[in-house]
């Protein structure tokens, strides 16, 4: 909010500036005065112009800084999950404790198949004998849902 | 930049790696007119790979590995000695300073009874028995080829010979050379580097880092096709192919840049994917090869 505001003040002073300095353009005698003041507006012309490409760029980070909504709680059962098990270019998705997460472009998950484990299926198990203790490595993988009770 | 290609000398450094430690071996031999190290390859229970991929070598050739570099003194494949006279050169070998490598894992049901290397004085010498007793005694051990560092083929499922790696089997650091087989720019490399500034740096998989420190992933020319997310349906097309079962992004070599058979192939390379040869897991865990 602060930054809008300086951005606005900077703005307005630009804006004086150049609304001055047409009016001296429009009263000057000689063509050396003429281009003199069209230069001072062509610089205030550049500074707007980047104040609002940093406006632009603002915006856009605040775009992604905005947490997703929560709109994956797709609910899942065991048989709907098993569709989507990496083959045939179907999107692979695993199930940990309930949760389904999207395995399709992970490193370790080449063909839908990590390790002889194949996706489309609630690997819980598996994943506590495995890593346990790492549930790091949940955290960095795509949620897509979870399972239905 | 010469011809839209972009010189990367860290890269191109890749492919004279090996020549490189040869060269500065050989000043260092000369300087000090240092003794060559004895070497002894014995080749257990595996599919003789490695060798013969040694024999594959270029940069440098097998002739110089012998002839300039360490003095081989058993190999049942290449030594011209046989039986038991053979067999001696071992015994006596032991006792000095020595490399060891070995191919091909450890097999060890029925007390080793499934690979043996040799018969002495009417006693079969199991694999197993031979790797001990070398072992305990060798200046440096390298696994070469992925039986040898984590039991790789010889070990997989349902494991009748009790096959282990040979990191399991002796008690000692043993440097891992996983491939299947191992490229012999890494052994002769690793050998190079033992012979003239001891022991390379090793990942915590015991393999050396100049040759097994990036994955295939991270080097191949079709990673832009996975960053954008643009995949091949079928073996044949041009795209990434990470769908179809590629192990490159859990396989750590230098394949996309040192390449095959004298520098001119790999897989990725000649249309097919990534089977993860070197990788700890090989070949159970990186099965399926193909998916469809």
């Amino acid at each position: 909010m602060d930054k809008e505001y300086k951005f606005h003040r900077e703005i307005k002073n630009s804006y004086w500036k150049i609304k001055c300095y047409r009016n001296r353009v429009f009263f000057s005698s000689t063509l050396y005065q003429r281009s003199y003041y069209e230069n001072l507006i062509i610089h205030e012309v550049d500074k707007i112009i980047a104040l609002l490409e940093k406006i632009e760029e603002q915006s856009a980070l605040n775009l992604l800084k905005r947490n997703p909504e929560d709109e994956n709680q797709r609910e899942f059962t065991l048989e709907e999950l098993s569709e989507y098990d990496g083959s045939r270019g179907k999107p692979g998705y695993i199930a940990v404790d309930g949760v389904v997460y999207d395995v399709s472009t992970s490193p370790s998950w080449g063909g839908g198949t990590h390790f002889g484990l194949y996706g489309g299926k609630d690997l819980t198990e598996q994943f506590q004998g495995c890593h346990p203790g790492a549930e790091g490595i949940l955290e960095s993988l795509l949620k897509v849902g979870v399972i239905k009770k | 930049m010469k011809d839209g290609r972009i010189y990367c000398p860290l890269l191109n450094s890749k492919n004279t790696t090996s020549q490189a430690l040869i060269n500065s071996t050989n000043r260092l031999l000369r300087q000090s007119e240092q003794e060559k190290i004895d070497l002894i390859w014995l080749e257990a229970t595996g599919c003789s790979g490695n060798i013969i991929s040694l024999l594959n070598a270029l940069n440098p050739d097998i002739i110089y590995l012998l002839t300039e570099m360490v003095n081989l003194k058993y190999n049942n494949s290449l030594m011209a000695a046989e039986g038991e006279k053979a067999f001696e050169i071992f015994l006596d070998t032991i006792n000095r300073e020595f490399i060891l490598v070995v191919e091909g894992a450890v097999s060890t049901k029925a007390n080793g009874l499934y690979t043996i290397i040799a018969k002495y004085k009417g006693k079969h010498i199991t694999a197993m028995e031979a790797i001990k007793m070398a072992g305990e005694k060798a200046k440096h051990v390298l696994a070469v080829g992925s039986c040898a560092s984590y039991g790789g083929p010889s070990a997989a499922r349902p494991n009748p010979s009790g096959s282990i790696s040979v990191n399991e089997f002796l008690e000692r650091e043993v440097i891992n050379i996983p491939g299947c087989p191992g490229h012999p720019d890494w052994i002769i490399g690793t050998i190079a580097h033992l012979i003239s500034h001891g022991r390379p740096p090793l990942d915590d998989n015991n393999r050396p880092i100049m040759f097994y420190g990036i994955t295939i992933h991270d080097n191949c020319p079709r990673r832009s096709y996975f960053d954008k997310g643009i995949f091949a349906t079928k073996l044949g097309e041009k795209e990434c192919m990470f769908k179809l079962g590629c192990r490159g992004p859990v396989t750590k070599t230098d394949c996309p840049i040192r390449q095959w058979n004298g520098y001119v192939n790999w897989p990725i390379g000649d249309n097919t994917p990534c089977i993860g040869c070197a990788q700890e897991k090989f070949p159970d865990g990186m099965e399926p090869f193909i998916r469809y």
